[in-house]
């Protein structure tokens, strides 16, 4: 910003703000989100339950396409890939950037063979005859889980982002909390699917 | 104007506890709470697998199972690796208070196709 006084343009410290709730802004707004976020699953998940069941002549139904073994795997890699987005916020916590790389990297490319996984997942499906109109079961399945996988795909790019940030050297250990908040993203679509696998996959 | 990192003597943020604290031992938790959600998914594909153990498939013990163990998972998530456990009490309550505002629009839902007066 110029500065008149100094006649040239000087570097601008924001201040960061006090809080009346004791709890950093970010992370408060990122916690609404998420309880927010629930609703919208929560919507979800009930209509899926609702239709979960086709009508007679209208395409296949949950036990005929569902690859359990397939599936389990599928939540176990995202499942993993919360230990590794905790252990990336543990090392800028820490000041370890060398190993907040690595974690995110990895946490990255477990999210991205989950997506990977949903979408061999959907096309199988697809070609055992369920598209997204065959019928209620399958608009409600492909809506639920398709959501799901956008946003695994979302928190992909945010760690992508973190990790440039971090390699161009702007992300230092009191911007730890940027990563935090990526990370509690990132729990919360794991927690969504281990609701999921057990609602959708596991009961009947 | 407050020091930036710390919140209170009740609350103290987790980039305080983790960061000037530098050998606080919490990897080696997250790692311990990652094998027990390992060990609970197994379990949920070995109900799924063997469901005559709890009484058939869809049966009230296969689905009281299959739901202690998600909820199992969701809590060990929530609590740990989200840092709930050490952060603001408040935070918990906002996320709780969303998760059962969605509990009860699925209940809202089903009363309302009377799913549970005619059993379905």
């Amino acid at each position: 910003m110029f500065d008149p006084e100094v006649g040239k343009d000087v570097e601008v410290f924001h201040p960061v703000h006090d809080t009346n709730t004791g709890i950093s802004n970010t992370k408060l707004a990122m916690w609404l989100f998420l309880g927010s976020e629930c609703l919208l699953f929560g919507g979800l998940i009930t209509t899926y339950l609702v239709y979960k069941y086709p009508l007679a002549g209208q395409g296949p139904g949950p036990e005929e396409v569902f690859d359990i073994p397939f599936t389990s795997a599928s939540s176990f890699v995202l499942l993993m890939s919360s230990l590794t987005m905790v252990l990336a916020v543990s090392a800028i916590e820490r000041g370890d950037h060398h190993r907040l790389r690595a974690w995110l990297v990895a946490t990255a490319l477990l999210g991205s063979a989950f997506v990977a996984g949903q979408v061999y997942e959907f096309t199988a499906f697809y070609n055992e005859g369920l598209g997204f109109t065959t019928s209620r079961f399958s608009s409600a399945f492909y809506g639920l889980t398709g959501f799901h996988g956008v946003h695994v795909t979302v928190g992909i790019i945010m760690l992508v982002s973190m990790l440039l940030l971090s390699l161009r050297g702007k992300l230092p250990e009191h911007k730890a909390e940027s990563v935090e908040i990526v990370g509690l993203y990132w729990h919360f679509v794991d927690l969504v699917w281990i609701l999921i696998f057990a609602v959708v996959y596991l009961i009947p | 104007m407050a020091n930036p990192t710390h919140y209170g003597e009740d609350s103290v943020s987790t980039a305080v506890l983790d960061g000037a604290e530098s050998a606080y031992p919490r990897n080696r938790l997250y790692v311990q709470i990652a094998i027990i959600l390992a060990v609970l998914t197994a379990l949920e594909v070995m109900v799924h697998s063997f469901p005559g153990v709890f009484g058939g498939m869809g049966s009230p013990g296969y689905v009281t199972a299959l739901l202690i163990t998600m909820f199992a998972k969701f809590w060990a998530v929530g609590y740990f690796f989200m840092h709930l456990k050490w952060d603001n009490r408040l935070l918990t309550r906002v996320f709780y208070t969303g998760f059962i505002l969605a509990v009860l629009v699925y209940v809202a839902l089903m009363l309302t196709l009377n799913v549970f007066s005619q059993g379905g």
